[in-house]
């Protein structure tokens, strides 16, 4: 009974035991069971995002002149190589061995000799070592009881023994035979004689294998190395083979892995980055032997990193961080928080990583909030045995947002400005320099707090934008001299505490410290070295096929598939059809992210919220489909840019309750489909666009005196052809590519890669080709005779012309002569006795100079998006500027102060061909979607426009015509061309500059450089196109320059065709 | 009577083991049927553990080897064998030489042992087979304690020592290992078998509350235990509430995370065997031998779980009262400390994983892979049935009372 009443409490216990673990069991599965259920189903469902394809561009005809392409694209994941690939076993486990960083390439020459050192090994021997004994290879030592700790030696027994696990090629399941029990006669046994005795060969047989793998790998290795060099990626280091290259190229990604792993060691323990300190700090003051060891570097290694942390965080700090302070200030969408906002985002880079925090709007902490720097913040509790500097000095405010000044200014002034004025001034003091790219001439430090003010005032005035140039320069010197700041006093109080410990070593870390970055180590390895680094993109076929037919053999080696954007139409020199115009793409840039930050975190917390609604799942799909992935390709310029939209299409979307890495096609279920984006078709006609770009790289004069070939060497100009109705035919800019050298003596121009029908860089005058236009006007609008004769004699300077106009002596000329002959004298006088200023003004607004051509869609300030120089300059000063005389003449002439782009020219030559001005189209259709032509009356009657296309006619056919040759005769081309020539000098050949021989007979003979033109219509009678040729900075006329380059374009055979009405086809 | 009859010679061995001293008819047959249907279930759990992981294509590191378990299973029932036929004389003579022998055994661990993850706890034995000594320690002290307990009625402040130090020697040797969690479950079976023995609920409880009282000043002032032990309190305190764990899942909390979500996700009639997350996403560590009741109770539901528990618990109520009708003290004590051993096993297994208890890796008995626990598993079983089923009559004053 006793005994039974003893047991029967427990019993009783049992059962309350019973109860609770029950009731608590209950509370978890079925209480709480939705939460759980949750949970579970989130480690079943993945989700992904299902890229479009961009949308085409296309021309006229449908041929593809943009589109995207899916190519392949080897990458190299470092673990899975370090872990397959013999030499790098090799390598890594000779550094095990040794402690030092054993180079691939050291391990290639030495591969059969240490694999079969390492082989050779005996579990004894591993033993051993691992208790601290000596190990003769590798020359390992005997280690003192109290260097035991630190050694490592289990962990590199173990890994010595794994990595001879893999040179054997032993299955995982046979693996423990490596390490048989202690005392057994196995453990006196090789590691290559246990291999073997498990498999049940020959030791000799199992070690023929093995050199007969290492063989086999060094070859299949090299064969690798050859193609990926053949394919495009460019080597590193100078090794003589392509595998030595290879193998240096690799050990760079080792370096660069280990080097990260190490980073992120220290910031583990410590709590901030090793850069943040200077490198004398570094070397000094922390003990990083640690990371050494963990890392299997030798010392001269661990300096070698330490030597480049400071170096390497100042210019993440320049190029990264500085530019998203001020991408996040310029965000700030009241203007009058931007100082604010600049200033707390200046904070946020001394602030301690963990206490780093935005709102969800992404607004940052106030700067009024700073608490502690980082660093700093961790003093106290960062070493072993040492108490942190003394509160004094702890409370010392090292930045001033820890200060009270700035904060009672900030109560104070109403200027935000003169707080962040405040803030430079306070950091003056530190000879520093701003560190980008391109510093203004001269640039100074600002000269007190007003000074800076004011810079500040004038980067913040725009209305969306900082100005980013200045904003830069002043932002680079205000961080990095309060950085310097920072780091004077971390140095004062890092000192103060070594002195307290009365250490003479660098210091070691708390060991809760240690501890904690001791269980992150082998994580933060695996992390490191399995990120994919893209080692050739487009790779051959051959390339392909070797490395995905054996993955074994070329471990940590693999192809993935991206796409890129094809521009599959290209001239002879391999540059792309109409590049310019149909523009490029890019990955998302910082601002293109930050500006979707809030849109993106929003999406990460529906992604983490396991437990939707059905509106939030689908704002999770919205989302998805609407925000830019990483590797999107976004519309940087020309079409591409203009279009981004429309091309854009948008992300599917599917969710897996799968386990796989991939998303399996049988677990996975399409949420939303991607929707591709819209093909863009341009009324270009890539022949003829071809045909354009041809003769532009390729130009032909005649040689001889009166021939500028140096142009021809150096040639800048744009071909333009247009339909009657506007739509753009052919548009070709040279140079095609920018960093040119630059024409000898000439301007630079050449080195510049632009738009040039639509940009005006330098005075563009459209020379004579402006008379066509003057000369309708003033027949319809004026009412001037054409009969009416004006004279061109001779002047009493020894040239001839009238007043200033100087022209050929002419004699007495009737209007259509004088378009003919482009006679300046006659126009001169047409303007002084016909013309107004403000007819002039009239007249060139009504074919469309001074406003836009239509190629491009306005923004909201009405600027065309596409770059478009379309201005008279000082247009609103022009009615006054003509009321001169000399202007007044000059201006009909088509000679400053009048200026005009080449599109201009193309739309108003239609405007005189048709009677209408029409938009310039680009753009066909978008989506199938025709886009409409536009265009308005020109406003000149029918008669008037006759006689001016007879007279230039004229200019081709008639013996005195500027443009009568040989080469664009109708009998030459086939067809007739009616065309207006134009000659406007710009510039005096400079004396002092490199000029050629002939630039210099030219200089001595009075030239001047000058911009010439063809402006015309083809056929004459029947006309299909507008051209427009415009050479830039040549040293003759018209007459010996552009009809040459015109003659050549309208020789050319897609031109040919396109003359006689054959349209192109696919 | 057959018990009656004068003992004849016997051999050496005849006087350690003897199935001949078994009484077959007062075997606890329902002990046996409870503890083999669990086992079968154990068995069942695992199998499809390992059917998941070969659907999963899961490398061998990461998959359950069921066909190890059933060898190890199959190894370990001759230790059943053994326990019934250790004759309880020599048992209740020679405990001390068992207690000793694992002693000795922890003690050489620490020299001769396998370090794994930074604890020596396993010796290597010939044909690849690890022994854990701690688990058969287990077994040692239920043995010596019922030895020491025999004649001690603990009426004495001073008759305390012996028992107390019996317990605490191999706990503080299991807990350098260090295994903690192993060393802790020796408590409940030492009060256990200290109350059964005739010690004062009263004394036991202030025992306890100065255990408890201890291990508080121990966590917060950081002293005598390893960092990690520390963080595994400061996770469970700090996680307790559903939402905490959901946040703390990505550090230090993973393991209670992946537990309390398998349990979770069992609802009232769980997912099916092989079914549960635990088995399909394999995020929880250890699932075939510290988290199996993770496992069971999220494939088999609120009610399996119950149903489970409720089977356990009437093992250890069932080995309890076979303790309580036995006259001699040694055996009652020896049986009794099974059915604590169980019990023990089962509330801290459960405890940990419900998230009652700060995680430590403790298997289950009959449920989790393991050679050396369910070597020291069917050991102890063995004993409990076979000292319960004992011809040997005992002349004690216990075996004339009431």
């Amino acid at each position: 009974m006793v005994v039974q009443r003893r047991v029967g409490p427990l019993l009783g216990v049992l059962a309350a035991g019973l109860l609770v673990v029950l009731a608590r069991a209950f509370q978890v599965q079925v209480l709480q069971h939705g939460i759980w259920e949750s949970e579970a189903a989130g480690m079943l469902q993945s989700s992904e995002v299902l890229p479009y394809h961009r949308g085409r561009i296309l021309d006229r005809a449908g041929v593809v002149l943009a589109c995207d392409e899916e190519q392949y694209e080897v990458r190299l994941c470092y673990r899975d190589f370090r872990r397959g690939c013999p030499i790098a076993q090799v390598a890594h486990a000779r550094s095990t061995l040794e402690m030092r960083n054993v180079p691939l390439a050291e391990a290639e020459r030495e591969l059969e000799t240490w694999a079969l050192e390492i082989v050779g090994l005996r579990p004894l021997d591993l033993r051993g070592f691992a208790e601290g004994h000596a190990l003769a290879v590798g020359h390992a030592p005997e280690l003192e009881p109290e260097e035991r700790a630190f050694a490592l030696r289990e962990r590199r027994a173990a890994d010595l023994r794994y990595y001879a696990a893999e040179l054997l090629d032993l299955p995982p399941r046979v693996r423990g035979c490596l390490a048989p029990p202690a005392e057994t006669p196995q453990t006196a046994l090789s590691l290559l004689e246990l291999a073997a005795l498990a498999r049940g060969r020959s030791p000799d047989v199992q070690k023929s294998e093995l050199l007969q793998r290492l063989r086999d790998s060094r070859a299949s290795l090299a064969q690798l190395a050859t193609l990926l060099e053949r394919d495009g990626r460019q080597p590193a280091g100078d090794g003589a083979t392509p595998l030595a290259r290879l193998l240096d190229l690799l050990e760079g990604e080792r370096r660069e892995i280990e080097d990260d792993t190490a980073d992120a060691l220290f910031r583990e323990a410590a709590g901030f980055a090793p850069g943040r300190v200077r490198t004398r700090l570094l070397e000094q003051r922390f003990d990083t032997a640690w990371i050494g060891r963990a890392l299997r570097w030798d010392d001269a290694r661990r300096h070698d990193w330490i030597a480049g942390r400071r170096a390497r965080w100042e210019s993440l700090l320049a190029e990264v961080l500085l530019p998203r302070v001020l991408l996040r200030a310029q965000e700030e969408p009241i203007r009058s928080r931007r100082a604010d906002r600049l200033l707390s985002e200046i904070a946020l880079l001394w602030v301690p990583g963990d206490e780093i925090e935005r709102a969800s709007d992404g607004q940052p902490r106030s700067w009024r909030e700073f608490d502690e720097p980082c660093v700093l913040s961790e003093l106290d509790s960062l070493f072993e045995g040492a108490a942190g500097p003394r509160a004094s000095d702890a409370a010392r405010a090292v930045l001033p947002f820890q200060g009270e000044g700035l904060e009672e200014l900030a109560q104070q002034e109403e200027d935000r400005w003169r707080i962040v004025g405040a803030l430079a001034d306070l950091a003056r003091g530190a000879a520093v320099e701003p560190r980008v790219r391109t510093r203004p001439a001269g640039w100074q430090p600002p000269a007190g707090p007003l000074d800076a003010a004011k810079r500040w005032r004038k980067i913040g005035a725009g209305h969306r934008r900082l100005d980013w140039d200045d904003g830069l320069v002043e932002l680079s010197w205000l961080c990095f001299a309060l950085e310097e700041r920072f780091q004077d006093e971390l140095e004062r109080q890092l000192d103060l505490v070594y002195e307290q410990c009365g250490a003479n070593a660098p210091l070691a870390f708390h060991a809760d410290r240690r501890s904690r970055a001791a269980e992150a180590e082998r994580y933060l390895l695996l992390d490191r070295s399995t990120r994919p680094t893209p080692l050739c993109r487009r790779p051959s076929w051959d390339l392909v096929e070797l490395v995905t037919r054996g993955p074994e053999v070329y471990a940590g080696f693999s192809v993935s598939t991206t796409s890129t954007r094809l521009h599959p139409q290209h001239d002879s020199d391999g540059v792309g059809l109409a590049a310019g115009l149909v523009g490029s793409v890019r990955r998302p840039g910082l601002s293109d992210l930050l500006l979707q930050g809030r849109e993106r975190a929003r999406l990460s917390e529906l992604r983490n919220k396991l437990v939707r609604s059905s509106a939030e799942a689908a704002e999770e799909r919205e989302l998805a489909a609407r925000l830019v992935r990483n590797d999107e390709w976004t519309g940087g310029g020309g079409v591409e840019g203009l279009f981004d939209k429309q091309l854009r299409g948008q992300n599917g979307f599917q969710e897996s309750f799968s386990l796989s890495d991939e998303v399996q096609a049988a677990g996975a279920e399409l949420v939303r489909a991607p929707v591709d984006g819209l093909d863009v078709q341009l009324t270009l006609d890539v022949e003829l666009q071809r045909a354009a770009q041809e003769v532009l790289a390729h130009p032909r004069m005649p040689n001889g005196d009166d021939s500028d070939q140096l142009w021809c060497r150096y040639p800048v100009g744009a071909i333009l052809l247009l339909s009657p109705e506007g739509d753009v035919l052919a548009d070709a800019s040279a140079p095609s590519r920018g960093g040119l050298p630059p024409t000898p003596g000439r301007n630079a121009e050449h080195s510049f890669l632009r738009e040039r029908s639509l940009q005006m860089p330098t005075s563009n005058p459209p020379g004579s080709c402006f008379k066509a236009f003057v000369a309708a006007y003033a027949l319809d609008r004026l009412g001037f005779d054409s009969a009416r004769s004006f004279a061109c004699e001779p002047l009493a300077d020894g040239g001839s012309g009238y007043k200033t106009m100087h022209c050929h002596r002419h004699g007495s000329l009737e209007l259509h002569d004088a378009l003919v002959r482009s006679c300046n004298a006659y126009f001169g006088q047409l303007a002084e006795q016909a013309f107004k200023p403000a007819d002039f003004l009239e007249m060139a607004h009504l074919f469309g100079f001074g406003e836009p051509t239509g190629i491009s869609e306005l923004d909201a300030r009405g600027k065309p998006r596409l770059l478009e120089h379309f201005r008279i300059p000082e247009e609103d000063k022009l009615e006054s500027e003509l009321r001169d005389r000399g202007n007044l003449m000059r201006f009909a002439c088509g000679l400053m102060p009048m200026e005009a782009n080449p599109m201009q020219v193309a739309r108003a030559t239609a405007g005189l061909v048709t009677g209408t001005l029409p938009e310039v189209r680009l753009v066909r259709s978008v989506g199938g979607e025709e886009r409409p032509r536009r265009s308005r009356p020109l406003g000149i009657s029918e008669k008037s426009l006759a006689f001016v296309r007879e007279a230039l006619e004229g200019v081709v056919e008639e013996p005195h015509g500027t443009a009568h040759d040989p080469e664009l005769s109708a009998k030459t081309l086939g067809f007739r061309l009616a065309c207006k020539t134009g000659s406007a000098d710009v510039w005096k050949f400079d004396p002092d500059a490199p000029l050629t021989e002939a630039d210099r007979a030219d200089m001595l003979a009075g030239k001047w450089r000058k911009h010439t033109w063809i402006a015309g219509w083809f056929p004459a009678d029947a006309p299909r196109g507008i051209l427009v040729v415009y050479l830039h900075d040549v040293s003759e006329t018209a007459s010996k320059s552009a009809i040459w380059i015109a003659a050549q374009f309208l020789q050319e055979p897609a031109v040919q065709r396109f003359a006689c009405g054959e349209e192109h086809s696919k | 009577m057959r018990e009656n009859a004068p003992e004849k010679r016997r051999s050496p061995l005849a006087r350690v083991v003897s199935l001949r001293a078994v009484r077959w008819e007062a075997l606890d047959w329902h002990v046996v049927l409870l503890a083999l249907g669990l086992l079968a279930l154990g068995l069942a759990f695992v199998h499809a553990m390992h059917s998941a992981d070969v659907l999963h294509e899961r490398p061998p590191a990461d998959s359950v080897d069921f066909d190890k378990h059933v060898v190890k299973v199959l190894l370990a029932l001759p230790f059943l064998v053994l326990g019934l036929a250790l004759r309880a004389r020599w048992l209740a003579r020679h405990a001390w030489l068992v207690y000793s022998g694992c002693l000795l055994l922890l003690l050489v661990t620490p020299i001769v042992g396998d370090s794994r993850n930074g604890a020596r706890r396993w010796i290597a034995m010939p044909g690849g087979f690890d022994l854990q000594p701690s688990e058969l320690a287990k077994v040692g002290v239920i043995l010596m304690l019922a030895r020491i307990l025999y004649k001690n009625k603990l009426a004495k402040p001073r008759d305390w020592g012996p028992p107390l130090a019996v317990a605490l020697v191999p706990m503080a040797l299991v807990a350098r290992q260090p295994d903690l969690g192993t060393a802790l479950s020796l408590v409940p079976v030492t009060l256990g078998m200290l109350y059964i023995a005739g010690a004062r609920a009263g004394v036991l409880v202030r025992f306890l509350v100065a255990a408890l009282v201890l291990g508080a000043c121990i966590w917060k002032f950081q002293f005598g235990v390893h960092d990690y032990q520390l963080r595994r309190v400061n996770t469970w305190v700090e996680s307790l509430a559903a939402d905490d764990l959901i946040d703390a899942k990505g550090g230090a909390a993973f393991h209670s995370y992946h537990a309390r979500v398998a349990i979770g996700n069992g609802g009232w009639t769980g997912t099916g065997m092989g079914e549960g997350i635990a088995n399909t996403a394999a995020h929880l560590p250890e699932r075939d031998c510290d988290s199996i009741f993770a496992v069971v109770a999220e494939e088999s539901g609120w009610l399996g779980t119950a149903a489970v528990l409720a089977a356990y618990t009437l093992l250890v109520a069932a080995i309890l009262g076979s303790a309580s009708r036995l006259r001699d003290r040694f055996s009652r004590l020896a049986v009794a400390g099974v059915g604590l051993y169980f019990a023990a096993h089962l509330f801290i297994h459960a405890g940990v994983n419900l998230g009652l208890i700060p995680l430590t890796g403790i298997p289950l008995p009959l449920f989790s892979t393991g050679g050396s626990s369910l070597m020291a598993t069917m050991l102890a079983l063995g004993l409990g049935l076979g000292l319960a089923a004992n011809r040997e009559p005992s002349l004690d004053r216990d075996s004339f009372r009431a």
